[in-house]
């Protein structure tokens, strides 16, 4: 496939949504889905820019919002493959009901969430997962709350799909999203994002000895050129073992929850809407 | 004794009320079916508790129906009940603060609690008395009472019907068919003792004089239901094949015809998480090039203000039925208010004045779905229709409307454009001429809220914002150039004009004629679309001496209501508010008569 950028990225130097991007655009080419029948739609923040730097369909709409904007179009136009990207503060603050309807309707789409641990665009604010006492121009002192744990809530709605992943493991990053476009649901995919401009030490992500990657025959395979990191089985079916992943003061990286019975909202619709009843009646049952 | 006139409008109006819960809604069914069927020309509103099941004998578990019937086509549900059915004093008392009864009112009341509360019935009675109109008690016979019993309390309201028809003198035969078309899936067992229960009721109606107003021209094909249901079957027949919506009073009844007869049809029902998804989802089928619709109020409608001007800046096709309410805030929810003008226009952040219709009655309930998605997706634009709680809920029986089936927005029908005083649009100006939906072009959309240039591409230079926004006001101004000044109602020559728009159209009207029929020179407007306002409207309102506007929102002699604000904004004409009403009840024709009259004497 082409090159399917259109405009240059106005993300900082060395930014982790540059990582994504590439991600992106690969696994578009590796699904063999038509440009056209493709749609990326976004939040606000510097995620929010990733529709408009990919050649497809694009929806950039507003804080907090893609995920209803999206559920409105895969509820009618099942055939499309849908990207949502969203940020920490998009998706876990000012969106944060609606991911949480996202994953409970399990409409099918690939859900990115970029967590950068801040509100980067609107220049450093504490976001819901800024580690405590990292200080940002909205708490100075450093930010006064431990921070919210995306995975426990997205645990408790009883997802269909939870997966870990970074930016910087890039074949880990293209795997993680394939496996997320194949399975037919809500797909929620956790990314941590470097923000060099913000907290450039964030995620300690030169080391290649911390991460840990789950393994398993129906998981995401570790990142090959993470040669010395550990390993862990883990059978993503579990709900409990994931739960603990979720607890552990330790990252693991890999499809943390996996389950293809659950009940899919657009599906259902789409089923319930095959009537062909005559539009001509609409007004019999009100006849006198 | 209150008399029907016999000449011009013979009409008359009557109600029955009940605690919540007791059937009353179902009783006035019943009785405008059957009224409809005699040959008279009905309108009914309903009283409708804001709560689901509020405790009896109180205030706010008031339910009831007000039935208005006439020998003439009606839109209004008139001034004043002549006849009042009652349960009981605490129903008689609470409907009695609304001031809406003839000086010569006749009251039936259920003497059924006066044992228990034999102070409170005399203290009521002697109120009526003292305003001029007289009580009746009545006892429901006991052979009825033990039915009513042994069905746990139902079927008081079936009893209440046979009265009410035996006053009436409405045909037997009609009535049972209505009761058994309302009651169709009642079982059999149930059915007889209910109709049993009418019969008792029938038997022992008083005899108070009345003869039923009858229409001598009969409906060539009536139908009866309310403006939500319209807007409901107009919005199928429309094309819309999506709708979302969050539960809200007084609009949620169209999506609950809506998850019933959209699958049916191969649409569907999205119930959003919240009022901002619902119109964020409405907006991305929208993009997927579905015709979508979303259903709010008040409270609703002003949290999707930010969607809606995403869509203005997008060039996203959309709609929104906002059936109002009383506001501010939570206000009346089952009250009845047209204070929603302001936020639809000018409801947004930066620059973005919106189009937005307005339906009178049931039969404009079921087009304006049509005109709003022609508007909406020839200028790619969100179009709102303002309803509010009495047209949502008001019934009225009137012919069938014409069938539709609109697929291609181009070819609307003039005469359903006409009704909301449009013309086809001459001109469609767009700031990106490339909006093919997903799966269609190679040539890909990608939609922000940021500005775009003429290929859609981000862009802050000065001159592309400019443009966008002149094309967004050109949009605006292709409405503007498609809109006829809507047509004079009376006194054509007339030098006082009185305005008014939405469901403010059959008291206005009325109101206009009765004062022509006294003598008083007056001209009446009432206005479908009320944004954009015909370019001609100008020279129209300065021809006059005096321009008023009547209005269910606030308004008095210093400060105009939000349509009289807006006409002075858009004509620099010196609009003033006659009637500037908040009080959550619809206009009646008599409050506008009586303003005039005022004003003429003041």
């Amino acid at each position: 496939m082409a090159d399917s950028t259109m405009e240059a990225p106005r993300w900082c130097k060395g930014c982790g949504d540059f990582g994504i991007l590439s991600a992106l655009k690969n696994d578009m080419a590796a699904s063999g889905i038509a440009p056209e029948q493709t749609v990326h739609v976004s939040g606000i923040g510097c995620s929010g820019r990733v529709p408009n730097y990919i050649n497809s369909y694009g929806a950039h709409t507003l804080h907090g919002r893609a995920i209803p904007f999206a559920t409105g179009l895969i509820l009618t136009r099942p055939e499309l493959q849908v990207y949502i990207e969203s940020g920490d503060g998009d998706a876990l603050s000012i969106g944060g009901n609606h991911l949480l309807h996202g994953i409970n309707k399990n409409v099918n789409c690939v859900f990115v969430l970029f967590n950068n641990e801040l509100y980067a665009l609107t220049k450093s604010q504490t976001s819901p997962t800024t580690r405590q006492g990292h200080p940002t121009n909205t708490q100075p002192d450093g930010t006064w709350l431990p921070p919210i744990n995306p995975l426990r809530i997205v645990l408790g709605f009883s997802p269909s799909f939870v997966a870990n992943t970074a930016d910087w493991m890039s074949d880990h990053l293209a795997h993680t999203l394939a496996a997320a476009r194949e399975h037919q649901g809500f797909s929620f995919v956790h990314v941590f994002q470097r923000c060099p401009h913000y907290d450039p030490n964030a995620f300690n992500h030169r080391d290649r000895s911390w991460p840990v990657f789950l393994t398993d025959e129906a998981g995401i395979p570790p990142d090959k050129r993470y040669k010395d990191a550990a390993n862990e089985a883990h059978d993503p079916t579990d709900y409990h073992a994931a739960m603990r992943l979720a607890d552990s003061a330790h990252t693991h990286f890999g499809l943390i929850y996996k389950d293809a019975d659950k009940p899919r909202y657009d599906s259902i619709l789409q089923a319930a809407a095959s009537g062909s009843a005559p539009e001509s009646e609409l007004l019999a049952h009100y006849r006198l | 004794m209150s008399n029907i006139s016999t000449s011009g409008l013979h009409s008359h109006r009557f109600e029955i009320l009940m605690d919540a819960g007791c059937g009353a809604q179902k009783a006035g069914d019943i009785l405008i079916r059957a009224l409809a069927w005699h040959g008279c020309r009905v309108y009914s509103e309903p009283v409708i508790p804001a709560e689901i099941s509020p405790p009896v004998r109180t205030p706010p578990a008031l339910s009831g129906a007000v039935i208005r019937i006439a020998s003439a086509p009606i839109q209004s549900i008139g001034n004043a009940t002549e006849v009042i059915l009652a349960q009981h004093e605490m129903n008689l008392e609470t409907r009695m603060l609304d001031g809406e009864y003839a000086a010569d009112v006749i009251v039936l009341l259920d003497a059924h609690d006066s044992k228990r509360h034999g102070d409170a019935y005399d203290r009521v009675i002697r109120q009526v008395d003292a305003a001029g109109g007289s009580v009746q008690l009545f006892t429901v016979v006991p052979e009825a009472e033990a039915l009513i019993r042994s069905l746990k309390g139902a079927g008081r309201n079936l009893y209440y019907v046979g009265i009410l028809s035996g006053v009436y003198g409405i045909d037997e035969d009609h009535v049972v068919q209505a009761i058994r078309r309302v009651f169709s899936r009642l079982s059999a067992e149930k059915l007889a003792l209910n109709l049993e229960l009418f019969h008792y009721g029938r038997s022992h109606a008083p005899a108070l004089g009345f003869v039923l107003p009858v229409c001598a021209e009969r409906l060539e094909s009536p139908i009866l239901l309310d403006g939500n249901q319209a807007i409901s079957a107009g919005a199928i027949d429309a094309g819309f094949r999506f709708l979302s919506g969050y539960p809200i009073t007084p609009a949620s009844s169209i999506l609950h015809a809506l998850a019933h007869d959209l699958p049916r049809c191969g649409g569907m029902v999205h119930q959003a998480e919240d009022e901002i998804a619902a119109v964020g989802a409405m907006l991305g089928a929208y993009f997927g090039g579905t015709p979508s619709f979303t259903v709010t109020s008040g409270p609703g409608f002003s949290l999707k203000q930010e969607f809606l001007g995403y869509a203005q800046m997008a060039e996203l096709p959309g709609v929104v039925v906002d059936v109002q309410r009383a506001g501010p805030s939570t206000g009346m929810p089952t009250k009845t208010e047209q204070s929603d003008l302001e936020i639809a226009v000018h409801g947004r952040h930066g620059q973005n004045a919106a189009i937005v219709l307005s339906v009178a009655n049931v039969s404009d309930c079921f087009y304006a779905p049509h005109v709003a998605r022609y508007l909406a997706e020839t200028l790619r634009t969100p179009i709102t229709i303002l309803s509010d709680f009495h047209v949502a809920n008001s019934f009225g029986v009137v012919n069938e409307m014409r069938s539709c089936q609109l697929d291609d927005v181009a070819d609307i029908a003039t005469d359903v454009l006409e009704r909301f005083d449009l013309q086809p649009l001459a001109v469609a100006p767009l700031i990106h001429p490339n909006q093919a939906a997903p799966g269609h072009s190679p040539d890909m959309r990608r939609i922000t809220g940021l500005n775009t240039d003429s290929e859609g591409s981000i862009s802050y230079r000065a001159e592309t914002a400019q443009q966008a926004h002149a094309t967004r006001v050109a949009k605006l101004d292709a409405v503007r150039d498609a809109l006829a000044v809507p047509t004079i109602h009376g006194d054509t020559a007339a030098g006082v004009l009185l305005c008014g728009w939405g469901s403010s159209r059959g008291a206005l009207y009325e109101a206009v004629d009765e004062l022509a029929a006294a003598g008083v020179r007056i001209a009446g407007m009432h206005f479908h679309t009320v944004f954009p306002l015909p370019q001609a409207l100008t020279s129209v309102l300065h021809g006059y001496d005096q321009v008023f506007t009547v209005e269910q929102a606030y308004g008095d002699a210093r400060h105009p209501g939000p349509f009289a604000a807006l006409l002075r904004q858009e004509t620099a004409c010196d609009v003033r508010t006659l009637v500037g009403q908040a009080t959550g009840r619809p206009l009646t024709p008599g409050t506008i008569v009586d303003a005039v009259k005022e004003g003429a004497h003041g």
